[in-house]
C-alpha cells in the first residue's frame, strides 16, 4: 500500500490545526532567526523572547485528560530517527549519505545511547568465526577506524584499548560522544537533542512522524518515513505495531579510577568487582547485569536506580578496605540506567537462535550478526526483522529488533545495533528515493546501497 | 573353488564390511558381533549382571561356535581376516626347511598355548566385572585398526598389553615364530581349540600309556603357563572391583544410553564403532587399566585442553553398537540416557564479576540452564535443572571460561559430574 502523500497543509489540516498552527511555525521561525549558528542568541541576557508551553491537563470525572489542542510541526523531513543511539545514530548517517533528508531526535544531551549514556564500554560482536575481517563493516568499521586513530595531544593509549580486529575492544564515552557529533554534523542531519519522543503520528495505518516533548511543549516532526531507535519501542508502541514487552536485566554501570595507583600485597587476591580496563589509564569500568524487570515501567526504574546506587557504593567501600586499594574511588555512576531489552517489535521475521545458529540464508539479507566474542560463525539479518507486520513506513533496529528471547543477547549487543541501524536507514533512504513503503522497498536497490556504504552481506 | 579363494572372498568380504561400516553404521560392527569368543565373554557380563540379553545376532557367534565343533579352528582356517594376513606374510616369508631342530622344536611346542588361558581368564574376569582381554579378539583388533586410535595413556598392565600386541609385533612374531599370534597367544583360537576339546579327548585315549618324556614336558609346560599367565591373572584380579570396591563407583562417563557398570564393560565387544562414528569425538577407548579397557567412554576435556560435548540430535554410537552395550534409543528416549550432569562454580563464572555472558544458557540444547538472581550476591547466578540436565557437556564446551581452563578443571565454572 502506498503511504498519502500530503502536503505540509493537508497536514495540517489532519491534526485539526489549521491557522492556529500556521501562525505558531511563523512564531517558531522566528525564534530560530534569533540564534546564530554558533548557537548562542544574538539578543542580550534579559531579553524578553516568545515561547511555547504545553496546555494543561483536564480533572473531568475523577480522570486526567489531555485536552485536544493542536500541536505546532517544527519540521518536515524525508527520515525521521527517533533516538540517538547506536542504531539510531547509524541509521541517520546511512540515510543521509543516500541523499536524503534526515532529522535526528534524542531525549539526552549527546548521542550514543547506553554506550555513552549507559557506559557500556566494550564492543562486542563485530567479529565471527567463518568471517575473516569484521563481519560488521560499513559505519561499524568506520566508527572503529576512526575511533582508532584519534589522538589527544601526545596520548599514545588510543581510544580503544586494543585492537579491534583481533578482539573486542574497550572505548571511551566521552570521546565517542565526540567523534558522532563529527559524524552527525558532517551528514549535515537535522539534530534535536532535549526532544523526547512520545507519539506516532498517524495516517491509517501509515506513520507519518512523532510528536516530540521539549521543553515547549509538544511539537511535532512530520516525516516520510520513521525510523524508531528508541530501543525501547517508544515509537513503534504508540503507532500500534504488535510487540512483546520482555522482563530482561536491568543494571547500573560505573567507572572507578586511580586503579594504575593501586599497591595490591603480593600474593593477596584481587578484589572483587573491578572491572575491566578502559582506554583512560587507570580507570577501569565496571558492568552490573542485575536483576530482571520491566525497562519502561517508571516504578521499576527508579527502584532499581536507588537499589543499584547503594549496591555501588557498597562494591566501593569493599574495594577501599582492600590493602594497597585505598587510594581507588568512584568517578562516576553512569547517567541512564541500563536497560537491555524492553519492547521488541514483532516483525514479519522474528530472528530465532535456529535461524542463526543454522546459519540461514535470507532473500533479504542486510547484515550480518557476529559472535559475542567472535568465537563462533556469523548469522544473517534480514531486513524483514525490523518491519512491523502492518504499520506502514515505520522501521526499528538496535535492540528491539525483532527477535525470540534466546536470540536477544546477540541481537542486543552493540554491533549488531549499528548493522541493523545502517540497514533502516539505507532502506528507508530508498523507501523515499522510490515513493514506495518502507515495506515494499526493492531489494536489489536496497542491496546495491548497503553494499556502496561498504555493508558486508556475507 | 579352491580353499585359498574361498578365504580371500571372504577376508575382502570383511574389509567391505569394515570399510562400509565407516558409512553405513549397521554394517560395521557386524565381524565382532560373530566371535565365539567375544560371545562367551559378553554372557559371562551379562550373568554377572545378573541381566540375560538375547538378540538375533547371537545367532552368528552360535552358529560359528556349531561349526567349530565339527571342524577344528575353522574360523581361522575361513574366516578370521587377521589370521588370513599373517598367513600371508608367512608364505611370503619363505624359510628353508629346518634340519630337525628337535630341541628348538619341543621347546617351540613347549611355549605353552596361552590362546585357550586367555580366554578362559578373560570369561572367568567377565564373571567377576573384569573383562581385560575382550579386546584381544582378532575381528575387534582388525576392526578396530590393531588399536591404532588408542590415545597414549597406557598404565600398569596394560603398558604391557600395548607393547605385545600392535600390529607391528605381530609381523614380526610371525616371521620369526610362524603362526605364534594364532597357535599361542590368539583368544578366539583358544575358543576354538576350547571347542575342539571333545575330540581331541577322545583321539587321546588311544594312547594308552605317556612316556616319561612327555610327562616331563607337559610338567614343563604346566610352569610355564603359570608363570606366564601370573600376569594377566594378576592384572584382572587385581584391577577387580571385587578386590578393591572404589572402582566400582565410576569415574568416567559412558556413552549416552550405555548400560550400567558392570554390565556395559561386560557387553562391550570394545569393537571402537562408537569411537569412530562420533562426530564430535567426545568418545574415546579406554586406557584405564583393568576391567574396562579397550571400552569406550565420554571424554570431555581432552588432553590438549580442547573440550566436547554429545550432540543432541546424534544417535551414532547407539546406532553403530553392536551389542547393546550402548542401548538402541530413539532420539526422544536419548533424553532420558543421561551421560552426566553440570555442576556450577560461581566464582569461576563470567557472571560473577559481572560481565555479560549468557552464552551456556542460549547454547544448552535441552533448556536447563536459568539464570537466578540472587539478592546476596547482587547478581544473577547460573542454576542448572538437574532434572533436565543430561551431562551433554555442550554448556561447558561453549563457555569462554571453560575454554580457556583447558584441563585445568578447578578454574571452571561448569563441569560434567557423575550424575
Ligand atoms: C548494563 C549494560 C551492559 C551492556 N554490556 C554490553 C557489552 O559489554 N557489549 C555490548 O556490545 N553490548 C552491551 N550491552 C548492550 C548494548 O550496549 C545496547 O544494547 C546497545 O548499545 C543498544 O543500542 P540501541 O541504539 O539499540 O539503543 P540505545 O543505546 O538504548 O539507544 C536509544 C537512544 O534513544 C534515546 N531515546 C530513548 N527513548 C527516546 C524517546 N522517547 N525519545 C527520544 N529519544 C529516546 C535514548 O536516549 C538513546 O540515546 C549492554 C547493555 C547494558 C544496559
Ligand atoms: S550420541 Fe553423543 S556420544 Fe554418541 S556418537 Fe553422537 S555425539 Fe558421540
Ligand atoms: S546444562 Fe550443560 S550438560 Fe546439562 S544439558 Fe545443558 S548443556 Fe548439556
Ligand atoms: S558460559 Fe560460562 S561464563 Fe558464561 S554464564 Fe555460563 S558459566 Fe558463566
Amino acid at each position: 500500500m502506498n503511504y498519502s502523500d500530503l502536503s505540509r497543509r493537508d497536514w495540517l489540516k489532519t491534526l485539526g490545526i489549521g491557522a492556529v498552527a500556521g501562525s505558531v511555525m511563523l512564531n517558531q521561525q522566528e525564534a530560530n532567526a534569533e540564534t546564530n549558528p554558533r548557537g548562542r542568541a544574538n539578543a542580550l541576557a534579559g531579553t524578553k523572547v516568545n515561547g511555547l508551553h504545553t496546555p494543561p491537563c483536564k480533572l473531568a470525572g475523577g480522570k486526567v485528560v489531555r485536552p485536544e489542542s493542536a500541536i505546532p510541526a517544527i519540521s518536515e523531513t524525508d527520515v525521521l530517527v527517533v533516538g540517538g543511539g547506536a542504531a539510531g545514530c547509524a541509521a541517520a548517517i546511512a540515510a543521509a549519505r543516500a541523499g536524503v533528508k534526515v532529522t535526528l531526535v534524542e531525549r539526552y544531551n549527546h548521542f550514543g545511547g547506553l554506550i555513552t549514556g549507559g557506559l557500556v564500554l566494550k564492543i562486542l560482536s563485530h567479529r565471527a568465526k567463518d568471517v575473516e575481517g569484521l563481519c560488521a563493516r560499513g559505519i561499524t568499521e568506520e566508527q572503529l577506524d576512526r575511533l582508532e586513530k584519534m589522538s589527544y595531544g601526545d596520548n599514545k593509549f588510543g581510544y580503544l584499548n586494543s585492537d579491534y580486529r583481533n578482539s573486542e575492544p574497550d572505548l571511551d564515552a566521552e570521546v565517542y560522544k565526540y567523534l558522532l557529533v563529527e559524524m552527525i554534523t558532517e551528514e549535515n542531519i537535522e539534530v534535536y537533542l532535549h526532544s523526547w519522543a512520545l507519539d506516532a503520528i498517524m495516517d491509517g495505518n501509515v506513520c507519518r512522524g512523532a510528536v516530540i516533548q521539549t521543553k515547549q511543549g509538544a511539537q511535532a516532526i512530520i516525516a516520510k518515513q520513521v525510523i524508531d531507535t528508541t530501543g525501547d519501542g517508544d515509537i513503534f508502541a504508540s503507532a500500534g505495531c504488535d510487540h512483546e514487552i520482555r522482563i530482561y536485566n536491568i543494571g547500573l554501570v560505573h567507572r572507578i579510577g586511580n586503579l594504575d595507583k593501586a599497591k595490591p600485597e603480593p600474593g593477596a587476591k584481587r578484589p572483587r568487582n573491578l572491572g575491566g580496563g578502559t582506554p583512560i589509564p587507570g580507570v577501569n569500568w565496571v558492568n552490573m547485569a542485575g536483576p530482571d524487570d520491566n525497562g519502561v515501567d517508571v516504578k521499576v526504574m527508579t527502584r532499581l536506580e536507588l537499589n543499584h546506587r547503594k549496591q555501588i557504593w557498597k562494591q566501593m567501600q569493599e574495594i577501599q578496605k582492600t590493602p594497597g586499594y585505598e587510594k581507588t574511588y568512584l568517578v562516576e555512576t553512569a547517567p541512564q540506567l541500563g536497560v537491555r531489552v524492553t519492547r521488541v517489535l514483532t516483525a514479519v521475521h522474528n530472528l530465532t537462535w535456529e535461524d542463526a545458529k543454522n546459519k540461514k540464508k535470507f532473500d533479504d539479507v542486510v547484515g550480518i550478526g557476529g559472535a559475542w566474542n567472535g568465537e563462533h560463525d556469523g548469522w544473517q539479518i534480514p531486513y524483514r526483522c525490523m518491519v512491523p507486520v502492518k504499520v506502514d513506513n515505520l522501521l526499528t533496529a538496535g535492540r528491539s529488533t525483532a527477535s525470540e528471547p534466546r536470540m536477544s543477547e546477540l541481537v542486543r549487543v552493540i554491533t549488531p545495533c549499528w548493522v541493523t541501524g545502517q540497514a533502516a536507514g539505507c532502506a528507508a533512504a530508498v523507501a523515499v528515493q522510490k515513493g514506495t513503503t518502507a515495506r515494499d522497498v526493492p531489494y536489489a536497490d536496497l542491496k546495491k546501497l548497503l553494499l556502496e556504504q561498504k555493508v558486508f552481506l556475507g | 573353488m579352491g580353499k585359498k579363494s574361498v578365504r580371500l572372498l571372504v577376508f575382502l568380504a570383511i574389509v567391505l564390511l569394515t570399510i562400509a561400516g565407516r558409512y553405513y553404521p549397521a554394517v560395521g560392527s557386524f565381524p565382532a558381533v560373530a566371535s565365539p569368543f567375544v560371545f562367551v565373554g559378553s554372557l559371562c557380563g551379562q550373568v554377572n549382571a545378573g541381566t540375560l540379553m538375547f538378540s538375533a545376532g547371537m545367532v552368528l557367534p552360535l552358529l560359528a561356535l556349531a561349526v567349530c565343533l565339527l571342524y577344528k579352528r575353522f574360523l581361522c582356517r575361513y574366516v578370521c581376516p587377521l589370521g588370513f594376513c599373517l598367513s600371508c606374510v608367512r608364505s611370503c616369508v619363505r624359510r628353508k626347511p629346518k634340519s630337525s631342530g628337535d630341541s628348538k622344536k619341543s621347546r617351540r611346542r613347549s611355549f605353552p598355548k596361552l590362546g585357550i588361558v586367555i580366554a578362559l581368564t578373560t570369561w572367568l574376569g567377565c564373571l567377576i566385572s573384569s573383562a581385560s582381554f575382550l579386546w584381544l579378539d582378532p575381528f575387534v583388533l582388525f576392526q578396530s585398526g590393531f588399536l591404532t586410535d588408542m590415545t597414549f595413556d597406557y598404565r600398569y598392565g596394560t603398558l604391557l598389553a600395548f607393547l605385545l600386541f600392535p600390529v607391528v609385533f605381530l609381523l614380526v612374531m610371525e616371521i620369526i615364530q610362524p603362526a605364534f599370534w594364532c597357535g599361542k597367544i590368539c583368544p578366539l583360537g583358544g575358543t576354538q581349540d576350547l571347542c575342539a576339546l571333545p575330540l581331541q579327548l577322545t583321539a587321546h585315549k588311544s594312547t594308552n600309556n605317556l612316556s616319561e618324556e612327555i610327562i616331563k614336558e607337559r610338567r614343563r609346560e604346566l610352569l610355564l603357563t603359570v608363570f606366564v599367565l601370573g600376569l594377566p591373572v594378576i592384572n584382572t584380579v587385581f584391577y577387580s572391583p571385587l578386590l578393591r570396591p572404589e572402582r566400582k563407583r565410576f569415574v568416567a562417563f559412558r556413552p549416552p544410553g550405555a548400560q550400567d557398570e558392570p554390565l556395559f564393560p561386560a557387553l562391550c565387544t570394545r569393537c571402537n564403532s562408537c569411537v569412530q562414528h562420533c562426530p564430535t569425538k567426545l568418545l574415546q577407548r579406554v586406557n584405564l587399566s583393568g576391567g574396562t579397557y579397550g571400552t569406550p567412554v565420554a571424554v570431555f576435556t581432552r588432553e590438549d585442553g580442547t573440550l566436547s560435548y554429545c550432540e543432541k540430535e546424534c544417535r551414532k554410537c547407539s546406532e553403530v553398537c553392536p551389542s547393546g552395550a550402548i542401548r538402541n534409543f530413539s532420539l526422544e528416549e536419548k533424553e532420558r540416557y543421561k551421560i552426566g550432569t553440570a555442576v556450577f562454580d560461581f566464582p569461576n563464572c563470567l557472571l560473577y564479576e559481572d560481565s555479560e555472558c549468557t552464552i551456556c544458557g542460549r547454547e544448552c540444547p535441552y533448556e536447563a540452564i536459568k539464570y537466578v538472581w540472587s539478592e546476596e550476591e547482587y547478581r544473577k547466578v547460573v542454576v542448572v535443572d538437574k532434572k533436565i540436565c543430561n551431562g551433554c557437556g555442550k554448556c561447558a564446551a561453549v563457555c569462554p571460561v571453560c575454554k580457556k581452563s583447558g584441563t585445568d578443571e578447578k578454574s571452571k565454572p561448569l563441569r560434567i559430574v557423575s550424575y
